[in-house]
């Protein structure tokens, strides 16, 4: 069973994902090498040098670290042979 | 039809969201997954094992006698049992997929910051234990998981 409010948190996230993805080029130019919480489908961006940094920046502005997509955007673009 | 949506940005791969679910470890998180056709198993990193908050050593009696592979490498790999999957259908409705495990890769040790920075970005992957489940229908830069 799945509650409503999981869903919704999914949802968000989900939102927020496409947004990184759509804008990572952007992201890497503006934060390389910088941990980035995208919250609010990309209204609000939170950036850190570390992940732990990041979670308490996330929690100061009010924001929920699990509905944001976070991810480390590294300077360099990394091919990904899977 | 049951029709999972995904995204296939432009000149990357194609992704999926769904909510991790490990009853026993009370964690429930939506992580993002690569769709990767060319492993078996669901995988997590260990990156995001720490995220969520697993110990690897605390599964080290599930640890696998093998060992993972690919261009980049090996590692070592552990395994997470009693994992649900939610995924949610375009019209919203979750669609919950049961898993017996999924694997943790744990990550080499990084020789250096550029390296490190590396280990960063390799994603989960959403294996064939789920993907063989659905069909996979590409319309330019969306992707679906589709069954009757």
């Amino acid at each position: 069973m799945v509650e409503k409010s999981d869903l919704s948190k999914l949802s968000e996230y989900t939102v927020n994902t496409k947004w990184l993805l759509e804008n990572m080029e952007e992201l890497r130019a503006k934060l390389p090498d910088r941990y980035v919480a995208v919250c609010d489908s990309g209204r609000k961006i939170v950036d850190a040098s570390t992940l732990g940094e990041l979670v308490d920046k996330l929690s100061k502005v009010g924001r929920q670290p699990d509905v944001c997509a976070v991810e480390f955007i590294s300077r360099e673009e990394y091919a990904l042979i899977v | 039809m049951i029709r999972i949506f995904g995204f296939a940005v432009k000149g990357q791969h194609c992704y999926v969201t769904a909510l991790f679910i490990c009853d026993h470890l009370g964690i429930n998180a939506p992580l993002k997954f690569i769709v990767d056709t060319g492993n078996t198993h669901t995988t997590l990193t260990e990156t995001t094992a720490k995220k969520l908050g697993i110990d690897l050593a605390s599964l080290s009696s599930e640890k696998l006698k093998m060992r993972a592979t690919g261009i980049g490498g090996s590692s070592d790999l552990y395994q997470l049992a009693g994992i649900r999957l939610v995924f949610m259908t375009v019209d919203g409705t979750p669609v919950e997929e049961k898993l017996p495990f999924v694997r943790i890769l744990k990550n080499p040790v990084p020789r250096n910051n550029e390296e490190q920075k590396a280990l960063e970005a390799i994603p989960d992957l959403l294996g064939l234990d789920v993907i063989r489940r659905f069909n996979i229908r590409f319309d330019k830069h969306m992707m679906y998981l589709e069954r009757e």
